[in-house]
C-alpha cells in the first residue's frame, strides 16, 4: 500500500565536493544563490535542523523561527521567497502568525506544512498558497519551492 | 324519653351495628383474627344489651341475666388480650395466667352470693385492671414500632383503652357519691361506646378507612418513586422499594426478581424471612404468583405452603399478599408484602398490593433502561477511546518520521551523487524506503481509524479518473513494467483526488504484491450504466471462497496469505472501501483460488457536484 509520494528523481549533474553535507556545492543550474530566503517555521529542533541542513545544501538561503512570534520577527531581516509554516506550535500558532502576517499587509507565499489530515483545510483557512503533508518527500518539497519560485520569478 | 335514655338507645343501636358488621366479615373472612374480633364485640353486645332486652321482654333484671353480664364483662379482659396476640406476640405464661385469671373470675362469680366479699372483689378488680393495663401497653407499644395503617389501627385500640380506663374511673366515682350515680352512668356508657368504636376502628377497620390510613405512605411513595431509578444501585432501588411497600402496609415487604439463567426469583434483601432463591416452577407462594400472574392473598403463609410450614414459623411469616412485577410482556419478579400477625392485611389489600407492584415495575424498567444506555454509551465511549488512541499515537509519531524519512531521503540524494559514496548507497537506500514503508504503515492506521469514526474527509473537485488510473500505472514502481492499463477515454466525476489515487494505487499494489513477478496487473477505468468502473486484475494466488466475505474487513487477511512473504496488517482493503463508500461507491471482488483477483470499483459520476 502507498500514499502516493511523487518520486522526482533528480539527475546529479553537479559531481559537488568530495565532502557530503552541508558543504556541498550550491547547484547552479537553479541560478538561485542571489534569490530571497526560505522562511521555515517550525517548533521541531530537528525538523528545523534538517530542513535548514538540506535546503542550503541545495543552494537556497535560510532564516528559521520556532513559532509564530519568532517567525514574525525574523521577518524584520529576512526577506523570504516563501515560507514554510508548521500550524500547531506554542507561544504563537500558525492561525496567530497569519492573521498578524496579514495584518502587516505582507504577501509572501506560505505553504501550510503540517502533519494534521486537516493540512488542505487550513491552508485554505490562513490562505496560504499551497500545503504539504508531514511526513513529505524531499523531492516533492523540493519540487514544490522550484514551481513557487518560478511563480515569483515571472512577474519580476 | 330522658337524654340518658336516648344516649343509652343510641349506644345499644350502634353496639348491635358493630357487632353485626364484624360477625358479617368474620363469617366472610373467615380467620383467627375476624372470629376473635366478632368475639369480642359479641360479648360486649350481649353484655350491654342483656338487661334492656330482658326489660323489654318484662322478664327483668334476673339473678341470672346478672351473672351472664358479670362473666361476659369479666371475660373482656382476656378477649382484648387475644385480639393482641393476633397483631404482636404475646408470652405463652401472660396468655394461660390471663386464661386462668378468667376461669377463676367466673369460679368467684359463680360460687359468691353478692355482695361479694372484699377479697373477692379486689382479686376480680385487680384481674381486670392487670390485663387491661397489659393489653393497653401491648397496643401502645406496638402503636410505636410500627407504620403507615397497622401504626394507625393500634392508636385507635389503644385509644380505645384509654376510653375504657376512663369510664372505669368515672364508674368507680358512683361509688364515691350514689347521688350522681345517673349521670355517672351516662358518662361511663358514652366513654365505652367511644372505647367501642375506638377498637371497632382498630381492629376491624372499613376498606375504605384503611385506604385513607395507608394514603399518606404510599403518597409519600409514590412521589418518592420517580427519583429511584437514578440511585446508583439496583440493590438501592429494591430496597427503597421494599421500604415504601412496608411502610404502605406497615409491614415487612421483599422482591424478588426473576433470573432466567438459573428460572428462579432471586431476593436480595430476604430479610431472613424468604431463602434467597425460589425456583420459579417451585410451589412457593412468591413462584406460585409468578407463574400464574395474578395477585394472591395467603392469610397463612404455613397453611398455603404447608411443606415449609415451619420455616415461615420460624421466620414469623403469616399472612403474605403477593403480586407479579410486569412490565408488557416482560416478567420482571414478584413483590410481596408479609406480616408476623394475621390481622394486618386483609383482602381488601390487593389492589393495592398490584398498584405498588405496577410501580415497582415502571421503576425497575426505568432502571433496566438506564443501565442498557449506560452501558451502550460506555461500550462507544471504550470503542472511541481506543480509536483516539491509535489517532493520538499515529499522529505523534509522524513527526520524529518527518525527520528519518527526510533526512534519510537527503542522504540519499547526495550519496547519489557522490560517487565516492557509491559504496553505502543501497544501505541508505534500504533506510529511505522503510521509512517510507514505515510512514505509509503510520498513514494506513490514521486513515482506518478514520474511517472506523466516520471522519474520512473527501474533498471533491473535478477528476478525471482515467488520467488517475493512468498516472498510477506510470508512477515509478520496481514492478512498474507489469502494470497494463487500459484507460483512454476522459471520466471526468467530482472525487477526492487524492483517496481516489490512494484507492487506486492500493488496489495495484494488492494486485503486485499477491501475484508472481513476471505475471502482469491490467487495470481498467471506463463508464458504464451512469457510474464510473475501475478494475485490477492480476493472475496471483486468489482469495479462498471462505474469506470473500471478510476481505474488506479491518486487520482480516485471508487464510492462504503467508504473513512471512507477504507484509501487511489488513488495512489496505479496509481504507479501499472506506473511500468507496465515501465516494458515495461500491468496491467488490472476483476469486478464484490459484488463478487469481479482479477488484471492481464503482463510483457514482454525477459530474459537476462539487463541494
Amino acid at each position: 500500500m502507498t500514499i502516493a509520494l511523487a518520486r522526482i528523481v533528480l539527475s546529479p549533474d553537479s559531481p559537488g565536493g568530495p565532502a557530503g553535507g552541508a558543504r556541498e556545492q550550491p547547484r547552479r543550474d537553479r541560478g538561485i544563490a542571489s534569490q530571497r530566503p526560505i522562511l521555515v517555521v517550525d517548533d521541531d529542533p530537528e525538523i528545523l535542523a534538517m530542513l535548514r541542513d538540506f535546503l542550503e545544501s541545495e543552494g537556497l538561503q535560510v532564516c528559521t523561527a520556532t513559532n509564530g512570534a519568532e517567525a514574525l520577527d525574523a521577518l524584520n531581516d529576512c526577506v523570504p521567497s516563501l515560507i514554510l509554516l508548521d500550524m500547531r506550535m506554542p507561544v504563537l500558532d500558525g492561525w496567530g502568525f497569519a492573521e498578524r502576517y496579514r495584518e502587516r499587509h505582507l504577501g509572501y507565499p506560505i505553504v501550510v506544512m503540517t502533519a494534521a489530515e486537516s493540512a488542505r483545510r487550513w491552508a485554505e483557512e490562513i490562505g496560504a498558497t499551497s500545503y504539504i503533508a508531514k511526513p513529505f518527500d524531499v523531492n516533492e518539497l523540493l519540487q514544490m519551492i522550484e514551481r513557487h519560485r518560478q511563480r515569483d520569478a515571472k512577474p519580476n | 324519653m330522658t337524654a340518658l335514655q336516648l344516649i343509652q338507645a343510641l349506644n345499644n343501636v350502634l353496639f348491635v351495628a358493630i357487632f353485626v358488621l364484624v360477625a358479617l366479615s368474620a363469617f366472610r373472612q373467615r380467620s383467627r383474627a375476624s372470629f376473635d374480633v366478632a368475639l369480642f364485640f359479641g360479648a360486649l353486645a350481649v353484655a350491654v344489651l342483656l338487661t334492656p332486652v330482658l326489660q323489654i321482654l318484662g322478664v327483668g333484671a334476673t339473678r341470672i341475666a346478672g351473672l351472664v353480664v358479670t362473666i361476659l364483662v369479666m371475660s373482656l379482659p382476656y378477649l382484648m388480650l387475644r385480639l393482641l396476640a393476633d397483631f404482636t406476640n404475646v408470652p405463652l405464661l401472660v396468655r394461660a395466667a390471663t386464661l386462668g385469671g378468667l376461669i377463676a373470675s367466673v369460679v368467684v362469680v359463680l360460687t359468691d352470693e353478692p355482695p361479694l366479699d372484699p377479697a373477692a372483689t379486689l382479686f376480680l378488680i385487680g384481674y381486670f385492671a392487670a390485663v387491661a393495663l397489659y393489653t393497653a401497653f401491648g397496643f401502645v407499644g406496638l402503636s410505636r414500632r410500627s407504620s403507615g395503617v397497622t401504626q394507625r389501627r393500634t392508636q385507635a385500640v389503644a385509644a380505645g383503652m384509654g376510653f375504657l380506663g376512663i369510664a372505669l374511673l368515672v364508674a368507680g366515682g358512683s361509688i364515691v357519691d350514689p347521688a350522681v350515680a345517673d349521670t355517672i352512668s351516662g358518662v361511663t356508657q358514652v366513654l365505652v361506646l367511644g372505647a367501642a368504636l375506638s377498637w371497632f376502628l382498630g381492629f376491624a377497620p372499613p376498606a375504605p378507612l384503611r385506604r385513607m390510613w395507608q394514603e399518606p405512605e404510599l403518597r409519600a411513595f409514590l412521589e418518592r418513586a420517580s427519583t429511584l431509578p437514578r440511585l446508583p444501585t439496583t440493590d438501592a432501588i429494591l430496597r427503597e422499594l421494599e421500604r415504601g411497600t412496608g411502610a404502605s402496609f406497615g409491614a415487612r415487604a421483599a422482591i424478588g426478581l426473576y433470573d432466567p439463567v438459573t428460572h428462579a426469583l432471586l431476593f436480595a434483601n430476604a430479610q431472613g424471612a424468604l431463602p434467597t432463591a425460589v425456583a420459579a416452577d417451585s410451589r412457593f407462594l412468591a413462584a406460585r404468583v409468578f407463574a400464574s400472574q395474578r395477585a394472591a392473598f395467603f392469610p397463612d403463609a404455613a397453611r398455603a405452603h404447608p411443606e415449609h410450614a415451619a420455616t415461615y414459623r420460624a421466620a414469623q411469616v403469616g399472612p403474605v399478599l403477593v403480586a407479579p412485577i410486569t412490565a408488557g410482556e416482560r416478567r420482571i419478579g414478584i413483590l410481596e408484602a408479609f406480616a408476623a400477625h394475621r390481622p394486618i392485611f386483609s383482602g381488601d389489600d390487593l389492589a393495592l398490593v398490584q398498584l405498588l407492584a405496577d410501580q415497582a415495575a415502571v421503576v425497575l424498567e426505568s432502571r433496566a433502561l438506564i443501565d442498557e444506555a449506560g452501558k451502550v454509551q460506555a461500550q462507544e465511549e471504550a470503542a472511541k477511546l481506543k480509536e483516539d488512541f491509535v489517532s493520538a499515537a499515529a499522529h505523534d509519531l509522524k513527526t520524529p518520521l518527518t525527520t528519518l524519512l527526510g533526512q534519510a531521503q537527503i542522504l540519499e540524494l547526495r550519496f547519489a551523487r557522490d560517487p565516492g559514496l557509491a559504496q553505502h548507497q543501497p544501505a541508505i537506500g534500504r533506510i529511505a524506503r522503510e521509512a517510507r514503508r514505515l510512514s505509509t504503515l503510520v498513514e494506513d492506521l490514521l486513515d482506518a481509524s478514520r474511517i472506523e469514526e466516520g471522519k474520512l474527509e473527501v474533498r471533491r473537485e473535478p477528476v478525471d479518473l482515467a488520467a488517475v488510473v493512468r498516472a498510477a500505472g506510470e508512477r515509478t514502481r520496481p514492478e512498474k513494467e507489469r502494470i497494463i492499463v487500459d484507460a483512454r477515454d476522459p471520466l471526468t466525476g467530482s472525487f477526492d483526488h487524492r483517496r481516489i489515487e490512494q484507492l487506486v494505487d492500493n488496489l495495484i499494489d494488492n494486485g503486485l504484491k499477491y501475484s508472481d513477478e513476471d505475471s502482469p496487473v491490467e487495470v481498467r477505468a471506463w463508464r458504464e450504466n451512469g457510474e464510473i468502473r475501475i478494475s485490477v486484475r492480476d493472475h496471483g494466488i486468489g482469495i479462498p471462497a471462505a474469506d470473500l466475505p471478510r476481505v474488506f474487513d479491518r486487520f482480516h487477511r485471508a487464510g492462504n496469505v503467508d504473513a512471512r512473504r507477504y507484509a501487511g496488517i489488513g488495512l489496505g482493503l479496509y481504507i479501499c472501501r472506506g473511500i468507496a463508500q465515501e465516494h458515495g461507491g461500491r468496491i467488490w471482488v472476483e476469486s478464484t483460488v490459484g488463478l487469481g483477483s479482479t477488484f471492481h470499483v464503482a463510483l457514482p459520476a454525477e459530474e459537476g457536484r462539487l463541494n
